[in-house]
């Protein structure tokens, strides 16, 4: 698929010009660049990293969407967080989804007090922002205050507050940064970690008169766009590319204290339809796809070869895929119930969600719905997750006869001969399944589903319908009996910061959200376990926490998993520095460390 | 034809209101809001989903925002901001708009060149060879699916590699000189164009074939040929300037269809239009975006209704307005 020497006559009459500026303007950039000439002195506090690699070069990274701001506090979306969370700005803290782990970013070290309730943070010395101004102390506090002012929708406002209450920031001297808790909490450095540093310099003018949200939207100058990541932003095309060149003033240096980033150019070229982005792959227009559609594994497969790229098999995804029973006991404001009481008292039963579980055909949904590759999925934690899966969570599997002995228990048996089940009261045992339309493969799961239901003698009626819809069936109206959705999770894992699912008062406790008081004795259980993984400063003593919560979810079977697609990223082989993640950005979160390899087949990108 | 242009342009402003209404009833018809996508994200805690709906006035009913949107289009001329990206909505708009126009003049220069001289020769040698092949044409252009042709065009390119895959820049770009510049954008101009002009000129060609046919078979044809006029001049002076009078009005609605047309094309071929932002934005219900490109689309539509009206007027002596 590779065309690297075009037919000239096909370039559509292009003058001589135009191929001697293109082979010309290439052949400069192209040229190795062996001596790398640094014009900036090294900061005295910069972190070495233990790599090398070459500098030079562009990488073309294919996204969905365009970034549709470069204010990193109010971004929410991933287009805009992929290029800003990480490459142009750092926070004080990192992490590394490779090995799932925390390391310093701009402070270089830190101490926690006995009770875990004041943080002292050392900054690096002599850190720049990319326009050439120090950073320091300041630059931290306010970006702190602009997050926690009321009127900013900043994404991290509430998940730097404990109990509700903002945290205490206070400058001790230009480099010494102390945090004051007014009550205990666990993740603090992996939220930390997310609240990305803007420059005061630039920006407390816009904030005193009011215009924060409305800075570094997509229509202002790159030059006004200053970070301390790897990379600056030096054009923007709307609706096509966003340019990022390296950042002159980085304080990551390499090995042999060469400064990083190593490639020069970093373009990440907005691609809305995936079947282009795919073409592009292949043509050698990109360097990375990410991720690859399990259909489309095979032929690349065979290709890699040929087209100069590596198909990587990351394993199972983070993200799950499950199915749950709506268990709102309430009713609407007409007095009556979201749920017809007959039904809320099958889903209310723990046998009827664990022969549920048992009449799942797993390996049958990986095989039709999922192309044959897949892995099978129990409870809300998948292996992916390093730091926090519990293997001991127990797994309700596939067997139709254990799900058949669990209904004939409850008193569901088929009374008049139709095949389909009833309970005393002759109500049929039969129920609507919905998922979001948009999503092919929890369509196909759904399909699968049904058909499993029907083998034990439930009769579910599969409606994908419209994402939206869904999502008010849920939260506002709770009219519906079962719905298949998934969850992505952030980065970091961590389940402080989803506690929205696990409690019973959250918003996304999907199968009764927003409870008054926790409805079952195990939610009570659990309510009670989160306050230790969001409040204790130990983490082993979190850790003991969720497993536990783990293990209630998987024996109340609230949500009973299904089976989820592998996650499969394909590299061109001259990108190297690469440790593929199965937490986004698969490929790219160490954008610093990745350099160009010439001897790896030829430069494929035109 | 004064007071005929003064009362179209007075129409237009309850026309505009009704439209404006009518979307921004459907808009808020449709289950759900912007910030549904952010409440189904579990890391985002509910007292920021609640201070972001108040910040959009999304806890409120539908006719404050209409009521609050439209007092600021009538008094501010500002049709408010993107949700997504916290911008008045034109200042977003504007390159786009710009981009879609250069697709839809070059597909429409596609559309028009090719269908009315070819539409004129299949009709003059009707059922000739060629007026078969053209009909041939004309049903697969009639037939063919946008995003079909359009993937086919894409596969095309990545195998031959004669032209890019979508986009409209090349990444060297900016190292181009002027006239190179214009080269690379017209290099990826051909495909989008070619999808979105052949399409539309399939049934031009055989509108244009119909009318002339039509109007070759009328008796003042018989009586140019009778007085012996060459036959170039009955065609190109008599019949084809009548035959024209139908395509004028088509001319019209093709300016309105101008920014509305390119949503598919611009999707599938990464063409930076006002049609991917839109359809993004129709999607995340960012209702300020979509109602800035409404609005501005069927103002186009209304002002090219008027333009076909007086271009009628201009060509055929017969209509007149007072």
């Amino acid at each position: 698929m590779i065309r690297v020497g075009l037919p000239r006559w096909a370039r559509l009459a292009a003058p001589l010009a135009l191929a001697v500026v293109l082979a010309g303007g290439c052949g400069g950039k192209n040229v190795s660049n062996a001596k790398f000439q640094d014009p900036n002195p090294l900061p005295e506090g910069a972190d070495v990293v233990p790599v090398t690699g070459h500098h030079g070069g562009r990488l073309v990274y294919a996204t969905i969407s365009e970034p549709k701001t470069f204010n990193p506090i109010i971004a929410n979306e991933t287009s805009s967080t992929d290029i800003l969370d990480g490459p142009v700005y750092s926070g004080l803290v990192e992490f590394d989804n490779g090995t799932q782990q925390l390391k310093p970013g701009l402070a270089e070290s830190w101490e926690r007090s006995d009770d875990g309730r004041v943080w002292t943070f050392h900054l690096r010395k002599g850190v720049r922002w990319s326009d050439g101004e120090p950073f320091d102390v300041d630059d931290v506090l306010f970006t702190s205050k602009v997050v926690y002012d009321e009127k900013i929708n900043a994404a991290v406002r509430e998940l730097i507050k404990s109990e509700g209450k903002p945290w205490v920031w206070e400058k001790v001297d230009s480099l010494t940064l102390k945090v004051t808790l007014p009550a205990p909490f666990g993740p603090v450095l992996e939220v930390i970690g997310s609240v990305y540093i803007v420059p005061r310099h630039k920006l407390e003018a816009a904030y005193n008169a009011g215009r924060f949200e409305q800075m570094l939207g997509i229509t202002t100058s790159p030059d006004s766009i200053v970070g301390t990541g790897p990379y600056r932003v030096t054009e923007f095309r709307p609706g096509e590319s966003c340019t990022l060149k390296r950042n002159p003033h980085y304080w990551k240096i390499d090995q042999n204290h060469q400064r990083l980033p190593y490639f020069d150019t970093v373009v990440f070229v907005a691609c809305p339809d995936y079947n282009a982005s795919y073409l592009k792959f292949q043509s050698g227009d990109s360097d990375i796809q990410d991720p690859v559609r399990p259909e489309d594994a095979p032929s690349l497969q065979d290709d890699q070869k040929k087209g100069n790229f590596t198909l990587t098999n990351l394993g199972p995804d983070i993200a799950t895929n499950f199915l749950w029973f709506n268990l709102n006991p309430g009713k609407d404001a007409s007095g009556k119930p979201f749920l017809e009481p007959y039904k809320l008292a099958w889903f209310k039963d723990v046998r009827f969600r664990r022969a549920a579980s048992h009449a799942m055909d797993r390996e049958g949904m990986i095989k039709t719905a999922l192309q044959g590759s897949g892995y099978p999925q129990y409870g809300l934690i998948t292996t992916a997750n390093k730091r926090w899966y519990d293997p001991n969570v127990p797994k309700f599997e596939y067997d139709p006869e254990q799900a058949k002995t669990l209904l004939d228990q409850m008193g569901l048996k088929d009374r008049n001969g139709d095949g389909i089940r009833e309970d005393a009261q002759g109500h049929k045992v039969e129920f609507v399944l919905y998922t979001n339309s948009e999503n092919t493969i929890r369509k196909n799961l759904g399909q699968v589903a049904k058909d499993c239901f029907a083998k034990v003698g439930i009769s579910c009626i599969f409606q994908p319908i419209e994402f939206n819809t869904l999502i008010s069936h849920i939260r506002d109206d709770h009219k519906y009996d079962s719905i298949i959705l998934g969850l992505t999770g952030g980065v970091p894992p961590d389940p402080a910061l989803s506690q929205n699912v696990y409690r019973s008062t959250g918003l996304t406790h999907q199968w009764w959200p927003q409870q008054k008081t926790p409805g079952t004795p195990a939610e009570a259980q659990i309510d009670k376990l989160m306050d230790v993984v969001v409040q204790e400063p130990d983490s082993t003593k979190r850790k003991a926490a969720f497993d536990k919560v783990q293990e209630i979810l998987g024996e109340q079977q609230f949500t009973v998993g299904l089976a989820r697609e592998p996650l499969m990223v394909a590299v061109r082989n001259r990108v190297k520095g690469v440790r593929p993640s199965v937490l986004r950005l698969h490929v790219m979160y160490n954008i610093e460390e990745l350099y160009e390899d010439k001897g790896a087949g030829q430069v494929a990108s035109r | 034809m004064r007071t005929f242009l003064l009362r179209r342009f007075l129409n237009m402003i309850p026309l505009l209101f009704g439209i404006s209404l009518l979307s921004f009833g459907v808009m808020e018809l449709a289950p759900g809001d912007f910030l549904d996508t952010i409440r189904a994200n579990d890391a985002i805690p509910p007292e920021l989903v609640e201070s972001m709906a108040k910040r959009f006035a999304l806890d409120k009913p539908w006719y404050v925002r209409y009521e609050r949107w439209l007092g600021n289009v009538v008094l501010h001329a500002d049709f408010g901001e993107s949700f997504s990206y916290r911008q008045p909505v034109f200042s977003i708009m504007a390159p786009r708009l710009g981009n879609t126009l250069i697709l839809a003049l070059a597909a429409a220069l596609i559309t028009w060149c090719l269908a009315i001289p070819l539409g004129i020769l299949a009709a003059v040698r009707q059922y000739s060879w060629w007026d078969k092949t053209a009909s041939l044409i004309a049903s697969f252009g009639l037939s063919i699916p946008e995003v079909f042709f359009a993937l086919l065009l894409l596969l095309l390119a990545a195998k031959t590699g004669w032209f890019p895959i979508g986009g409209m820049h090349s990444l060297d770009y900016d190292d181009l000189t002027p006239l190179g510049k214009a080269l690379d954008i017209a290099h990826h101009l051909v495909l989008p164009a070619i999808v979105l002009g052949t399409i539309p000129m399939a049934s031009r060609m055989r509108q244009m074939r119909a009318n002339l046919l039509d109007v070759l078979r009328l008796e003042y044809v018989n009586t140019a040929r009778a007085k012996g006029l060459p036959e170039r001049q009955v065609i190109w002076k008599h019949a084809v300037r009548n035959a024209l009078n139908p395509l004028i009005t088509l001319f019209g609605l093709t300016l309105a269809a101008l920014l509305s047309g390119s949503f598919v094309v611009e999707v599938v071929m990464g063409w930076p239009g006002l049609g991917a932002l839109t359809l993004e934005a129709l999607r995340k219900q960012d209702l300020y975006l979509v109602m800035g490109s409404v609005m501005l689309a069927s103002t186009l539509l209304v002002l090219g209704n008027l333009v076909a009206d007086v271009l009628l007027a201009v060509v055929d002596p017969r209509i007149r307005y007072d």
